[in-house]
């Protein structure tokens, strides 16, 4: 077995247990969705612990995250805390205040991220009021990229 | 010199006044994805590191144990902060985290075979490149484990480490978990790593769900746990033993009633080494 072949068997593995691929040979099924599930748990723990305004919504914001990471998977390496700011990009789209503001202060930068510059703050909050402003003139447009509702 | 580190435990931000006033603390931990080189470390860090005390770069997502080789960029921050905190060594774990584009974000079990074997061994002699420090792998708890081993665990760890003039960084708790979600003696593994290779002692606590015990660093130390680690300090000196807490975090008297639980399994198995040599 070289490195490809092994790749293709921790790929087949990975792939059961964060994006619903089949299950791998040989491995126990109830045991790989309770790590499927662990994984889930954590990633969507990691991410939005690691971003105050996210923590906020507690109890609100979980569904949408679950809702978010199933089209998702954890950004090229696993950081958490990209995770959670794609998170926030994902949210700010559809019109979350707090989402906003975290994406208008900073900016991803190799695993963390970092402030963004005053010209860049002003420019995106500029362009995150326009779309607010033209999301209130269409209503149609507003439904189509609306929260789900938290269950 | 010979590899002393004591007491110690894994630096979180929300335990920091507890660890920061902990008399008997000889090093911490710092996650190596905590970190990052462009940023400072915090000051509460700074303050450890002007008191003496030292502190140990753990890594969570080199993957040492995936078919890619470990990334450059990866070992170059392990390689940074290490520097910047002058530590004695930096570990890791014998583990995968990604395959392509995939992340899972945890440790996965490694296949136990003679080709893994020698792919986890060119990445540990890549990564034995790229860092100043002797590299310490550490053993995780696995719920899923790859069909057919060719070697169990214990043996699988003796030749990683035996092959790769790695030290180990023996987790006494993922001991226990693999023990009860898998089956073993915990003794007998015990008895077949190379002992004399452990540069520190992890323990932390877990909770059962299901009949599956999940090594969650989020709830007391279990007594077995404790009991395992007098069992160890009765078979060896280990330089160092850790405590891991990484969520619902206690407040400090509970931090230190875990704290003296180690201390005193650490003692008892030291008396009952001293006494079995005399």
């Amino acid at each position: 077995m070289n490195r490809e072949q092994l790749l293709e068997r921790q790929y087949q593995l990975l792939s059961c247990l964060v994006a619903a691929g089949p299950d791998p040979e040989g491995m126990p099924a109830r045991r790989l969705r309770i790590v499927s599930r662990g994984l889930a748990c954590k990633r969507r723990r990691e991410a939005l612990s690691s971003w105050p305004g996210l923590a906020r919504l507690a109890g609100q914001v979980e569904p949408w995250f679950d809702l978010y990471a199933a089209t998702h998977q954890r950004p090229a390496g696993g950081s958490p805390l990209l995770d959670g700011y794609q998170f926030n990009l994902w949210l700010a789209r559809r019109g979350v205040a707090v989402a906003i503001r975290t994406v208008c202060e900073c900016r991803p930068y190799r695993q963390s991220v970092v402030p963004r510059p005053a010209w860049q703050r002003h420019l995106l909050s500029l362009r995150y009021g326009l779309k607010e402003w033209w999301r209130r003139q269409s209503p149609e447009d507003t439904l189509k990229i609306s929260l789900p509702t938290p269950v | 010199m010979s590899l002393r580190l004591g007491l110690g435990v894994s630096w979180r931000a929300q335990l920091a006044l507890s660890i920061e006033r902990y008399p008997q603390l000889g090093f911490v931990e710092l996650m190596v994805e905590h970190f990052p080189s462009h940023k400072p470390l915090p000051q509460a860090v700074l303050n450890l590191l002007e008191r003496g005390v030292q502190a140990v770069p753990h890594g969570l997502s080199l993957s040492l144990g995936g078919a890619e080789p470990p990334a450059r960029e990866r070992l170059r921050e392990m390689e940074a902060l290490a520097r910047r905190c002058h530590a004695p060594l930096v570990s890791e774990h014998l583990a995968f985290v990604r395959a392509r584009e995939l992340e899972s974000g945890h440790l996965l079990p490694v296949e136990r075979t003679p080709e893994s074997l020698e792919i986890v061994l060119d990445n540990l002699r890549q990564a034995q490149q790229a860092l100043s420090r002797p590299l310490y792998l550490e053993n995780i708890a696995t719920i899923v484990d790859w069909p057919q081993p060719t070697w169990e665990e214990a043996e699988f760890l003796r030749l990683l480490v035996e092959r790769s003039g790695c030290g180990l960084l023996l987790d006494v708790s993922n001991l226990y978990a693999n023990s009860r979600n898998h089956g073993g003696d915990p003794l007998e593994f015990l008895s077949r790593i190379p002992l004399e290779r452990i540069g520190y002692v992890h323990v932390g606590g877990g909770v059962e769900h299901d009949g599956i015990y999940h090594d969650t660093h989020a709830a007391p130390l279990p007594s077995e746990v404790i009991d395992l680690l007098e069992e160890l300090c009765a078979l060896c000196d280990p330089p160092g033993v850790l405590l891991e807490r990484d969520d619902d975090f206690p407040g400090e008297q509970e931090f230190l009633e875990e704290m003296a639980k180690i201390e005193g399994a650490v003692r008892r198995g030291q008396r009952r080494r001293v006494e079995a040599t005399v």
